[in-house]
Order: C-alpha cells, then structure tokens, then sequence
C-alpha cells in the first residue's frame, strides 16, 4: 500500500552520472581479456579489471552522496562511511587470513 | 583450461540468469561446483560476476531513476556486515554446509523467481515527472509511471535492516548477491515498489559483493586470469542475456530458468 500513500513531493533530482562510471565497465571488460594470459602484464590487467568493476559501485556511491547535504542526509552520509568501515574490516580479515 | 571453464560457466550463467531475471551468481556458484572447483573459489566467482553485473548495469539505472540510494546504504550497512562473516566462515565449513546453504539459497531464488507477485497499486499516479527521483533526507522518493510520477515511503527500517543480516549473511556464505532475498525484503517487509525494490537490490548487490570480495580476494581464492575470465565471461553473458530477456515471455523464461535450478540443486544433494 506504500504506493498509494501521498506524500510530499520528492526535492531536486540527486542522481548524477559521471562519464567514468560509462567508461569503467568498458575499461574493466577490456583488461579482463589481457588479464586471461598468465603474464606479469595479464595479471596486473586482471587485477585492474577486479578493481575496476569493485570502483564502479563505490564510484556511483560516492557521486550520488555528493549531493546529499549534512543537514537533511546526515544519517546516509554516516551509512556511507560504516559501510566504507566494514568493507575495510573485511579486507584487513582478508588479509590477515 | 581453469580460465575457459570459468569464463564459459560465467557467460552461460549469467546470459541464463539475466534472461530469467534472477541474476546469475545463484547459478555460475553450483555450476562451478560440479565442476570441481572448491566453495571459495566458486563464491569469488560468484561475487565477481555479481559485482560485473552491477558495474554495467549503473549507466542505465542512474538514466532512470529508478534505484534508491539512501535506502541501498540502510539496507547494505547491516546486509555487508553478515556478508564479511558468511566470507569469513566459507574457509571453515565443510562442503557438506556450503552446500546445504547453497541449495536453500537457490530454492528461494526459485520461489522468489517464480511465485513472485506482478507490480501492484500503480493506479495513484499523483505527481509531475519532474517530481521522480529520491528524496533528500528519507527512505522515499517517487518512480515513473505512464509519464507520471507513483510516491513511495520505505516503512518498518529496523526490521528491514535486521533481517539484510542474515541475507548478508547467505550471500557471504554462497558467493551470491542475496538478490532473491533482498528485492522480497524491501518489497513486502519494508513497503517498497518492486520497480524500485529491484533497482535497488541491482545497486546494493554490488556493495554486498564488495563487502565479500575484501575478504576472499586477498585470501587468493582465485588467481588474476581466473578472475579475469570471470568478469570477462559475466560481462559477455549478462550482456547477451539482456538481449535475450527482450525477446522472452518472461513468465516462461522463469519457469524454465526455474527447473534447470532445481535440477541443479537436486545434483547438489545427491550422495557423491
């Protein structure tokens, strides 16, 4: 029923588009097909395609609470920054085996 | 030769899961587990061609306004933090355990693919276009409809929050977005739209498999070309499935997407 509800209407429109979140996918797809040869060159490839498939969705994140404000978002920006919090604690039990 | 498997059960399962509309990581994960691979290296996988999904499918979400970021964060915090301990835990469980929880992973996909109601209450369209979107400072927002605009409030936070738990909890354990389980959360839990319940699951499964990813990845569960097959074949698949998923009655497309995972998780529970 939550669709049926009115409500308020929503503020100025938050969602933003960076062209590197266009050009990341395409930079990711082409250093998978390098990354397949085993070869210091491939595997620096196949670690930059990991890494940017990873940066695409942070990098989304990150541009969309650009534009959120302290003052009305404050508890979002603060879920962006536990959430920043666990992924690191995930990889230092990643690391540390 | 551990590549071209991956990079094929990669493709076929993430064109399957696309064009079925679950998503593939619950199908590459079992696959790959017949084919020989152990628990941690099929959940990179997994989580690798979930993660590639997400990366390709962010141009055309943030063009439609569709997902809701802030509810994304809410969720995902609690969600990621099952997620880092289902990783964790997935080098000490026996394969017995991982494949238990894999089967009753794919079973809800099943029900979630197939029982899953239409989108419902789209009839009170009372807001300009202009007026789709998020909205700043709440869990709410407006999604497009006939070239209006449909409100909507996320409702019970908490609970929504305490349940993204334990989905984190099975996609850290399985290797899967937990997508299956999320987008039924948001949607009969915590009120939202399906449109946008779905959108949002899309956003948020790249954060979960991020979340998992930091732990097995330093681990070494895969090797860079094997992961480099795995993005390289998700993106391949998830691209052709796209095209596919146009052409299919989409109803049919689940059903028959719904077998080949029974199927799947009947080979996973028969004695080896």
């Amino acid at each position: 029923m939550a669709e049926l509800t009115p409500e308020p209407p929503p503020g100025p429109r938050s969602q933003v588009a960076p062209r590197s979140l266009r050009v990341l996918p395409w930079l990711a797809v082409a250093a998978a097909a390098i990354g397949l040869f085993e070869h210091p060159v491939g595997t620096a490839a196949a670690v930059t395609a990991t890494l940017a498939v990873m940066a695409t969705t942070l990098l989304r994140l990150a541009a969309e609470a650009r534009g959120w404000t302290a003052a009305a978002d404050r508890r979002y920006l603060l879920a962006v920054v536990a959430l920043v919090v666990v992924i690191a604690a995930g990889a230092l039990l990643g690391v540390r085996g | 030769m551990e590549q071209l498997v991956v990079a094929v059960t990669a493709a076929a399962g993430a064109a399957a899961g696309v064009a079925g509309g679950i998503g593939g990581a619950v199908l590459i994960v079992p696959l790959l587990l017949l084919a020989g691979f152990d628990a941690p290296a099929a959940a990179t996988v997994g989580l690798l061609s979930v993660a590639t999904a997400t990366a390709a499918a962010a141009p055309r979400q943030l063009a439609q306004r569709l997902a809701n970021h802030r509810l994304a964060v809410t969720v995902e915090l609690t969600a990621s933090l099952g997620v880092v301990v289902g990783a964790s835990l997935l080098t000490v469980v026996s394969e017995a355990v991982f494949r238990g929880v894999l089967v009753a992973a794919i079973l809800a996909a099943v029900a979630a693919g197939v029982l899953g109601r239409p989108a419902r209450g789209m009839e009170a369209a009372v807001l300009p276009s202009s007026a789709i979107g998020e909205t700043p400072g709440g869990l709410a927002g407006a999604y497009g409809l006939g070239g209006r605009a449909v409100p909507y409030r996320a409702q019970r936070i908490p609970l929504g929050m305490g349940l993204a738990v334990g989905v984190g909890l099975v996609s850290g354990v399985t290797g899967t977005s937990g997508g299956y389980l999320k987008t039924p959360l948001m949607r009969e839990v915590m009120g939202v739209p399906i449109k946008v319940a779905a959108a949002t699951t899309t956003f948020a499964s790249g954060l979960t498999a991020i979340a998992g990813l930091a732990v097995l990845l330093p681990r070494g569960a895969v090797a860079p070309p094997v992961a480099a097959a795995a993005i390289l074949g998700a993106a391949l698949g998830g691209s052709a499935g796209a095209r596919v998923q146009a052409r299919l009655p989409p109803r049919g497309a689940r059903r028959v997407l719904a077998v080949l995972l029974l199927l799947i998780a009947g080979v996973l529970l028969w004695p080896s």
